[in-house]
């Protein structure tokens, strides 16, 4: 222990002295109240708060804090006993400096990286707290001892006393601490936590009264009675609330048991007790500060994977506009095409010296045909982006379907697939239709692309009533099915067996229908039939 | 006499309004609906040049010309493609097509290319191509401009060449411009035939 290296670090005056001030103020008011139950020839007490300050001044202000517990302990004990031998006062003061600013260092030192308030700091602080009580009573008491003539049969018991003392102490003041400086749960400016505050305060004297002040009760067979409002406040404010009811409640039973005269033996037995009970709030409200963590990180990563969806919402959206725009472009080629080819052909008719009209006349009600075509192209697109569609609240199913098949028609010709449809006429459900849209269109370009190069593929769009008041529909293909790599990852974002999709699409598809109160799953996952099956509720009218 | 042009193409107002326009250039023009259609015809070989749909339903444009080639046919074929297939037609290219026309398919630059074709099959009946001219022309290239038309044969976008080579598509372009001016060709398809009609 003497082998501990004290440097004093470059810490300015300005900052070190209100530390030391408050810490001389506080060390003074305590000893006051401490030095009941004194075995005066040891100088030990089983109520020693000022031993939790010195532990909490070392662990804050580190080695630099080893002259200061020197004195303070020092003159301390020589105003509780003037006429003790110097020797043993100054001994005290050494062991108790040596002790207890080794004990605050090295808990700085070790729970450094912990959050204040979690399960490793409490149990940190514990250890910590019980090697330095048992190590200074051991010292102090073995050199009282040696220095004066003290009965052997006393020593044990003062070990157990002083230990005691030291460790309530330690395990009151420095909780104090980690709440005054690292959490703020207790707000103090609403009416909530101040009425449980004082609510609070009154059961801990009550229930205190209750065990310690009556003759008619016994301590020991009631004193568990203490613990309910400890567990409440454990339970309420978590780290914070046992932190204030534990100190609140070892004042109470001092004070009463100072008030009734009752005897040091009893008092430390008690303290024994409380210990274990101080120990069993401090824990039991880390275990719940930390599930509030917990709660309040996954509330906060919920937000960001909602968020998250949202985007993808978006990114699907805008992939949507894109497809449409090219389907839409690569579709108006073919009439734009023939509309040029007929009227060069006219231009290049005309000069002819024996015009043949009805031949021109032809020609111009061909190109005529193909610009209307050309316009109903664009007027079907017009109808599956119209901003009112989007926000009707039902969708007619047959309507949706015929509009995404003619969005993938240039797919479908490639892709050589035959398409059966399969839809009541006038079935509608509650979803916009625009999204009911962008679900079949994902499930129907899956299907292509999975019918790729395969002959007599069919895809199947199938929707029927289920029971009361739900529609499902089953898009159905002749494809290989799903390999085995990407069955499992199906629903995860990106997941995709094509190299040009983005593997929005049927993970997306679920949230869009799961949005809408329905459901999206796999119906079927076989070699030439794959099945992807929703429901939706059904719409009665528009 | 009239020159015989084929068109294969199921898209009927497409294939038909090609068929007039090309009428007035003074071909004689027949309409097939499908591949199977046109080599179900007794003399398949009596057209001079054979315009092809890339994208048709049953049975493709690349698997018609594969079929009339195992046939023995060497009638020259022009491929209509859709905007942005150039890998296809470069894949069409190389199983021996004479060119490609992009949709919408401008009538004028079409009967060029028919012509050129026709030409083609008179030319190579006279004089073979000129394996030292190309060699010649191939030497003018610098070395980057040799990377840049590579990858334009393999059929890639000038944006991907830019990524390839870790250059803009403004250069790869202007590298390309410079290309079809020493290689003495008009379009990225003549450059295409030049360099497949004289392997390496």
């Amino acid at each position: 222990m003497g082998g501990l290296a004290i440097r004093i670090p470059a810490i300015r005056i300005s900052r070190l002295t209100p530390v030391v001030v408050a810490y001389l103020l506080a060390f003074l008011a305590l000893h006051w109240v401490s030095y009941v139950f004194v075995y005066p020839d040891f100088g030990v007490t089983p109520w020693d708060p000022k031993t939790g300050l010195s532990f909490l001044l070392a662990a804050v202000l580190g080695p630099i804090s080893f002259p200061i517990l020197f004195a303070t302990t020092s003159l301390g004990q020589y105003f509780a006993t003037p006429y003790a031998d110097p020797a043993l006062i100054l001994s005290r003061g050494f062991l108790f400096a040596v002790v207890y600013t080794s004990g605050g260092v090295i808990f700085a030192k070790i729970t450094a990286a912990d959050r204040p308030g979690s399960i490793a700091q409490t149990l940190k602080l514990l250890a910590t707290g019980t090697v330095a009580a048992v190590l200074y009573g051991v010292l102090v008491v073995a050199t009282t001892a040696w220095l004066s003539s003290m009965p052997s049969p006393w020593l044990l018991s003062a070990i157990v006393t002083s230990a005691t003392g030291d460790l309530i102490g330690t395990i009151t003041i420095l909780p104090l601490y980690v709440v005054w400086r690292s959490l703020s749960p207790m707000r103090l400016s609403e009416p909530e936590p101040v009425l449980h505050l004082i609510a609070g305060a009154l059961i801990i004297f009550v229930a205190s009264f209750i065990v310690f002040g009556l003759d008619s009760i016994d301590q020991f067979k009631f004193f568990y009675l203490l613990l309910l409002p400890i567990v409440a406040a454990a339970l309420r404010y978590g780290f914070p609330g046992a932190a204030l009811s534990i100190v609140a409640t070892d004042v109470c039973m001092m004070a009463i048991i100072t008030v009734r005269d009752i005897e040091p033996g009893t008092a430390t037995e008690l303290q024994i007790l409380m210990i274990t009970l101080s120990a069993t709030g401090l824990l039991l409200g880390s275990v719940v500060t930390e599930r509030e963590w917990l709660a309040a990180e996954l509330v906060e990563s919920h937000q960001k994977l909602s968020e998250a969806q949202n985007r993808l919402l978006h990114a699907s959206r805008v992939l949507l506009v894109n497809e449409m725009a090219s389907a839409v472009a690569h579709e108006m080629n073919q009439p734009l095409s023939a509309v040029r080819n007929f009227i060069r052909t006219v231009q290049r008719l005309l000069p002819e010296r024996n015009l043949d009209r009805r031949k021109i006349g032809g020609l111009i009600d061909a190109a005529v045909t193909q610009v209307d075509a050309a316009s109903a192209i664009i007027n079907d697109t017009r109808r599956l982006v119209k901003r009112d569609a989007s926000d009707m609240p039902t969708a007619a199913i047959a309507e949706c379907a015929d509009l995404c098949l003619r969005l993938l028609q240039g797919e479908l010709r490639k892709s050589r697939a035959a398409v059966t449809i399969q839809i009541p006429p006038g079935l509608r459900v509650h979803i916009p239709p625009v999204k009911l849209q962008q679900v079949l269109l994902n499930l129907l370009r899956n299907a292509i692309e999975a019918l790729d190069g395969h002959t007599s593929a069919t895809i199947a769009i199938v929707a029927r009533k289920v029971g009361e008041d739900k529609v499902e529909i089953a898009v159905s293909d002749t494809g290989p099915g799903f390999t085995d790599a990407i069955r499992g990852e199906l629903f995860k974002p990106f997941a995709t067996s094509k190299e040009s999709g983005l593997g929005l699409g049927l993970n997306l598809s679920r949230s869009i229908i799961e949005d809408h109160g329905g459901e999206l799953w796999i119906a079927d996952d076989r070699p030439n039939h794959t099945c992807i099956a929703l429901t939706l509720r059904v719409a009665t009218k528009e | 006499m009239k020159h015989r042009v084929a068109i294969i193409d199921d898209d009927a107002p497409a294939r038909t309004s090609l068929a007039e326009v090309l009428k007035t250039y003074g071909y004689a023009v027949a309409e097939f609906a499908s591949g199977p259609e046109f080599m179900a015809i007794p003399d398949p070989g009596a057209f001079q040049c054979i315009l092809l749909d890339m994208r048709m339903p049953e049975i493709d444009g690349t698997e018609v010309q594969k079929r009339l080639r195992a046939k023995g046919s060497r009638t020259p074929i022009i491929f209509i493609t859709g905007h942005g297939d150039v890998p296809l037609a470069v894949r069409a290219m190389r199983g021996g097509a004479f060119d490609f026309v992009e949709k919408p398919v401008h009538d004028e630059e079409l009967n060029a290319t028919i012509e050129a074709a026709i030409a083609s099959v008179k030319r190579e009946a006279i004089e073979p191509d000129s394996e030292s001219l190309h060699a010649e022309r191939l030497a003018r290239l610098t070395p980057r401009e040799r990377e840049v038309m590579d990858l334009v044969v393999e059929g890639r976008s000038s944006a991907a060449i830019g990524v390839i080579l870790g250059v803009s598509h403004r250069t790869v372009d202007h590298h390309r411009a410079r290309i079809l001016e020493k290689m003495d060709v008009a379009s990225i398809a003549g450059l295409i035939r030049a360099v497949l009609k004289n392997p390496k």
